[in-house]
C-alpha cells in the first residue's frame, strides 16, 4: 500500500515537472527603475538614462526571460511590482534591481513624478517579498548620487547578496556625458561578461569591477564606486601581521576580491605548510558576509607573488644611489597616497632625464600596500608623455607675438592641479577656434611637467556664454620667456608683423630757458652807470634759445606696448646777443657785443608705453648732453680802437623729460616733450685781436669792481694778467626748462 | 526809458522765479528718479560674476543662470525636492542660480542668489536641487542650458 502511494506521488511529481517546469526551476527576475533626469523627463539628461536602461535590458536577457524583465518609472509602479512578487519568489530565485536617476542620502528620486524612495522603504518591501523564503537572492545596482549610502542599509537583509553603487556614501554620481556615466561603463563590461558566458552573479561583479576602474581621470578623485558581494570568493591578501602576533589571527590587507580592496581584516588562518611572514602575499578562499561582517577563512591557502599594476605617477624625488623614486600615484586610484616609494630592481635603471616633476608610467609589483609601503619595478624607468584634459580660468594673455600666446591659467581640472596657477604656451593654431581673453574659461589637452606647461592640441570651444561680464585682467606675477616660433611661424611673422626692433628719426625744435645770470648782472651794471655818471648807456640780453635738433633713434619691444631704446642727435642753438652801448658827456662812446652760439649732442635712453588709445604713447627719457659754446666778442670804442675774437668752451650736462606721442600714420608720430636740463660752462677762452692786429690769449671773466659797490660785468682779460679786485670765470648756465614739439619718422613701425 | 525799464525788471524777476521753479521741479524729478533707480540686468550680471562667482578663484566647474526679467514680489522659489525651504519674494529681485558642479547629477551643491533690484544687496543660499518658481522648474531643459542669454557664465563644455 505504502509503496503504491509513494509510486503514485512520484508519478504525479514527474507530471507536474513536465507540465509546469517553472514551478521548480529557479527564476531570475529583473526590475529596471528609471528615476529620470529632469522634471519633464524628455531632455538629454533623461535620454542618457533611457538609453542606459535599454541597453541593460538587452544584456539582461542573457540571464532572464524577457517576460521577467520589468521597467518602472514611478514609485508606485515599483512598489506594485515588488508586491506582486510576494508569494511567487521561490528558493534559489534571483531578483536584480537596477536603479538609475538622481539621489540623495539613502534616497532614490523619481524626478518627473517628484517622488522619493528611501533605503528603509526598499528594505521593507524586500522583506515583504521574501520573508517566508530563506534562500532567494537579491542584487541591487544603483547609479545615483549618494548611492553608496544604500549599501550598509540593504545588507541588513540577508537575502541581499550584492549591492553595486556608483558612488561612495557621500559622493555625487558624475558626468552628464553618457559615455562616462557609471551605468554605461557597467553596461560595457556586463556585455563582455555576457559574451564570456559568466553566470549572473559573476557578471555583475565583473561589471562593477571594471566600471570602477574606468571612471575618467578627472572624475576619479570625486567618485569612488563601492560594492559588496556575499559568499565565497578567492581572496588575494597581503599579510600585515602574521598569525602568531595577532592573537592567533592574521591581519591582512585585501587586494582581491575587488570590492574589498584595501580593506583590512583579521582572519583565522589554520597552521600553514609554510611559515607566513610579514609582507607575504597569500590567496585563499574566504566567506564574506556583509560589509560590516567578519570574513571567514574557507581553505586553499597558498603563498603567491605580489600582484602587479600599471601605475601613472608624478615623480616627487629621485635617489639614484639607492635606485629609488618617491612618487605620487594618480592611477590606479586605489593606490592613492598609500604608496609613494618605488624601488627599481637592477639591472633596471632610472633614466637620466627622469627627475622631480616628471611623469612615469610603470608596471610595478605591489610589495607592501599598507600605509607607507612600497612598490618595485623590474623595468627601467623612463619619462611618460602624459596628456590630460585640462580646464581652467584665463587670468592673463600675453599678446606680444603672433605665433602663440602665453596664457596664465588657474586650473580647475585635472583635480590634482585645481586652483594652481600656471603659464601655458599655446601655439596660434591651437587657439584658432576660441577667443583667448582674460576671464574666459578654457579646455585643452595639456602635457605638464611643472616646468613647461604646453598645450598639446587645439582648445575646445566653450559652449555656453562667457562674454557677459567686463574682463578684469590680472597681470602676471612672473615674466615667462616666449618660446621660439617654428620656421613657418617665423616666416609668417616676418610677412605679417613689423620687426621687434625699430629705427627712426626725429626733427625736434626745442626751446630752452637758460639761466644767464652773469649777462643779466652786466646789463644791470651798465644801466646803473647810466644813472650815476650821467652817461647814456643801454644793454640787452636774452634768457633762452630756440634750437633745432635732428635725432636718430633705435629700440625694441620689451612686451606688448612697452618699448625701450636709445637716441642721439645734433643741433645748433643760435643763442642770442648781449649788447651794450655807452656814451658819456666827454664824447666817449663804446659798444660791446657778445654773441653766444651753442651746439649740442644729446644722448638719451627712452622708454615708451602704449596708452589705452592704441596710437598714443607715453614717453620718458633721460640722458646726457655734450655742449660746445662760442662767445663772439666785439668791442669798439670809437676811433680809439677795438677788440674782437671768439672764446669757446665745451662741457657736459644731463637732462630728463616726459612727453607723449601720437601716431597719425603707421610710421609717423607727432610728439610733445617737456623736460629739465643741467649744465654749466665757465671756461671760455680764445685769442682776441685789437685794432693794431695784436693778438692776446684771453678768457672771459666776471669783473668785480667794488668801488662801484656790487658792480659786475662780463669782460675778456688776458689769461695771465693780474686783475683786481677778485675775479671769477664768467658762467653760462644751461639749467632750466625745455620744451619741444616735433615729428618722428620710423623706418619700421614700433 | 522808464516805462520800458519797469517791464524789463518784471521780466527779470519772472525769469528768476521761472528758473527757480524749473530747477526745483528738476531736482525733485532727479531725486525721485534716483529713489526708483533699479539694478539693470547687466549690472546684476556684473555683480554675480565678479563678486559672487569670482571666476579667477574657482576650483570647479560652474554654470550660472539668470532670468531675463526680475521676479516680482509675491512669487515663491524653492529647491525641487525641498519645498519646505521655499522663499517668497518680497521685493523686485534678480534671481540667479549658480549650478556648482553641473557635470554631477543631483543632489549636489548649488547656490541661489537673490539680488534686491532696488539696493543691489544680495543673499546667497545653498541648495541641493535646481530652483522651482511657483511650481515651474527653472533652467533644466537642454535649450536653456545652451541659451547664451540665460547662461551668464560657464566654464564647462556641455555639448
Amino acid at each position: 500500500m505504502n509503496t503504491k502511494i509513494i509510486r503514485l506521488m512520484g508519478i504525479i511529481f514527474i507530471m507536474i515537472l513536465l507540465i509546469c517546469p517553472d514551478w521548480v526551476t529557479p527564476k531570475n527576475r529583473c526590475i529596471l527603475v528609471n528615476g529620470g533626469g529632469t522634471p519633464s523627463g524628455n531632455q538629454a539628461k533623461d535620454k542618457i538614462i533611457d538609453d542606459a536602461l535599454a541597453k541593460m535590458r538587452q544584456i539582461m536577457e542573457t540571464w532572464h526571460d524577457p517576460d521577467m524583465i520589468h521597467e518602472v518609472d514611478r514609485k508606485d509602479s515599483l512598489i506594485a511590482k515588488l508586491q506582486s512578487m510576494k508569494g511567487k519568489v521561490a528558493c534559489g530565485d534571483t531578483l536584480t534591481l537596477v536603479l538609475v536617476g538622481h539621489g540623495s542620502n539613502e534616497t532614490f528620486s523619481f524626478t518627473p513624478s517628484k517622488e522619493n524612495m528611501t533605503a528603509d522603504e526598499l528594505l521593507k518591501y524586500f522583506k515583504e517579498i521574501v520573508d517566508t523564503v530563506c534562500c532567494c537572492k537579491i542584487n541591487v545596482i544603483i547609479d545615483a548620487c549618494f548611492s553608496g549610502s544604500f549599501r550598509e542599509k540593504l545588507f541588513q537583509d540577508k537575502h541581499v547578496v550584492s549591492v553595486q553603487a556608483s558612488t561612495d556614501v557621500d559622493e555625487w554620481s558624475w558626468d552628464f556625458k553618457s559615455k562616462y556615466r557609471w551605468i554605461n561603463l557597467f553596461n560595457d563590461d556586463l556585455q563582455q561578461a555576457s559574451d564570456d558566458s559568466l553566470n549572473l552573479g559573476d557578471a555583475l561583479n565583473a561589471g562593477a569591477k571594471s566600471a570602477r576602474d574606468s571612471i575618467p581621470e578627472d572624475i576619479k578623485p570625486f567618485q569612488h564606486p563601492i560594492g559588496w558581494c556575499r559568499g565565497k570568493h578567492q581572496a588575494l591578501a597581503h599579510i600585515d601581521m602574521p598569525p602568531d602576533t595577532s592573537q592567533g589571527k592574521a591581519l591582512v590587507t585585501l587586494y582581491e576580491p575587488y570590492f574589498a580592496r584595501n580593506c583590512s581584516r583579521l582572519v583565522d588562518i589554520p597552521d600553514p605548510q609554510e611559515q607566513l611572514e610579514h609582507c607575504h602575499w597569500i590567496t585563499f578562499t574566504a566567506d564574506f558576509g556583509g560589509p560590516d561582517d567578519d570574513m571567514t577563512y574557507a581553505g586553499e591557502l597558498k603563498l603567491v607573488a605580489p600582484p602587479t599594476e600599471t601605475i601613472i605617477a608624478h615623480v616627487e624625488g629621485v635617489d639614484r644611489e639607492k635606485n629609488k623614486l618617491k612618487v605620487k600615484v594618480i592611477q590606479p586610484s586605489w593606490i592613492g597616497n598609500n604608496l609613494d616609494s618605488l624601488h627599481v630592481k637592477p639591472p633596471a635603471k632610472i633614466a637620466a632625464d627622469v627627475d622631480s616633476c616628471r611623469w612615469i608610467k610603470q608596471e610595478v609589483t605591489i610589495d607592501d600596500p599598507s600605509y607607507g609601503g612600497y612598490m618595485t619595478t623590474s623595468s627601467s624607468v623612463i619619462i611618460y608623455d602624459y596628456t590630460f584634459r585640462a580646464t581652467g580660468h584665463i587670468d592673463w594673455v600675453d599678446t606680444t607675438v603672433t605665433w602663440g600666446r602665453w596664457v596664465k591659467i588657474r586650473f580647475t581640472r585635472p583635480p590634482w592641479l585645481a586652483t594652481q596657477i600656471r603659464y601655458v604656451w599655446f601655439p596660434s593654431n591651437y587657439t584658432s577656434n576660441i577667443t583667448l581673453n582674460p576671464c574666459k574659461s578654457i579646455i585643452f589637452p595639456l602635457k605638464p611637467d611643472n616646468r613647461n606647461f604646453d598645450a598639446t592640441g587645439p582648445a575646445d570651444k566653450i559652449s555656453a556664454n562667457q562674454a557677459s561680464v567686463k574682463p578684469q585682467p590680472v597681470q602676471p606675477s612672473t615674466p615667462k620667456p616666449i618660446p621660439k616660433p617654428t620656421p613657418e611661424e617665423e616666416e609668417r611673422e616676418e610677412e605679417e608683423q613689423p620687426s621687434k626692433f625699430f629705427l627712426g628719426f626725429a626733427a625736434k625744435p626745442e626751446y630752452a630757458f637758460w639761466n644767464l645770470n652773469d649777462f643779466q648782472k652786466s646789463k644791470e651794471t651798465y644801466e646803473r652807470y647810466d644813472e650815476e655818471e650821467g652817461s647814456t648807456a643801454s644793454a640787452e640780453t636774452f634768457s633762452g634759445s630756440m634750437g633745432y635738433i635732428a635725432e636718430i633713434m633705435g629700440g625694441f619691444h620689451l612686451a606688448s606696448g612697452h618699448i625701450i631704446g636709445l637716441s642721439t642727435g645734433y643741433g645748433p642753438h643760435p643763442g642770442g646777443t648781449f649788447s651794450q652801448r655807452y656814451h658819456d658827456n666827454t664824447g666817449y662812446t663804446s659798444t660791446v657785443g657778445l654773441d653766444l652760439s651753442v651746439h649740442t649732442i644729446p644722448v638719451e635712453i627712452f622708454y615708451k608705453m602704449k596708452l589705452n588709445h592704441a596710437a598714443l604713447f607715453l614717453d620718458l627719457s633721460a640722458g646726457i648732453d655734450f655742449y660746445r659754446a662760442t662767445v663772439d666778442y666785439n668791442w669798439n670804442y670809437g676811433t680809439a680802437g677795438s677788440l674782437k675774437g671768439n672764446m669757446k668752451d665745451s662741457g657736459m650736462g644731463f637732462h630728463f623729460s616726459i612727453g607723449s606721442e601720437f601716431f597719425f600714420r603707421k610710421n609717423m608720430a607727432l610728439f610733445v616733450q617737456a623736460g629739465y636740463g643741467f649744465a654749466t660752462l665757465n671756461h671760455f677762452t680764445g685769442i682776441l685781436t685789437d685794432q693794431d692786429g695784436h693778438q692776446t690769449d684771453m678768457h672771459l671773466i666776471m669783473i668785480d669792481e667794488s668801488k662801484y659797490g656790487e658792480s659786475l660785468w662780463v669782460a675778456p682779460v688776458p689769461v695771465n694778467a693780474f686783475y683786481e679786485p677778485d675775479t671769477r670765470p664768467a658762467e653760462i648756465d644751461f639749467n632750466g626748462l625745455r620744451f619741444s614739439v616735433g615729428i618722428q619718422l620710423f623706418l619700421n613701425s614700433p | 526809458m522808464e516805462e520800458k525799464g519797469i517791464p524789463s525788471k518784471r521780466g527779470s524777476i519772472s525769469f528768476v522765479i521761472l528758473f527757480i521753479f524749473i530747477f526745483t521741479i528738476n531736482m525733485k524729478f532727479g531725486f525721485s528718479q534716483q529713489e526708483t533707480e533699479i539694478l539693470t540686468r547687466q549690472e546684476a550680471i556684473n555683480l554675480i560674476v565678479n563678486e559672487i562667482v569670482q571666476p579667477f578663484t574657482l576650483d570647479h566647474h560652474v554654470m550660472v543662470f539668470l532670468g531675463t526679467e526680475m521676479i516680482q514680489p509675491g512669487r515663491t522659489i524653492w529647491p525641487y525636492f525641498d519645498e519646505q525651504d521655499s522663499q517668497t519674494i518680497t521685493k523686485p529681485t534678480w534671481f540667479a542660480w549658480i549650478n556648482d558642479y553641473p557635470d554631477a547629477y543631483f543632489a549636489h551643491d548649488t547656490r541661489y542668489i537673490f539680488i534686491d533690484a532696488n539696493t543691489g544687496e544680495y543673499e546667497v543660499r545653498t541648495a541641493q536641487w535646481w530652483p522651482v518658481l511657483d511650481g515651474e522648474s527653472l533652467w533644466m531643459t537642454d535649450e536653456e542650458w545652451l541659451d547664451e542669454l540665460l547662461v551668464i557664465y560657464s566654464n564647462i563644455n556641455i555639448e
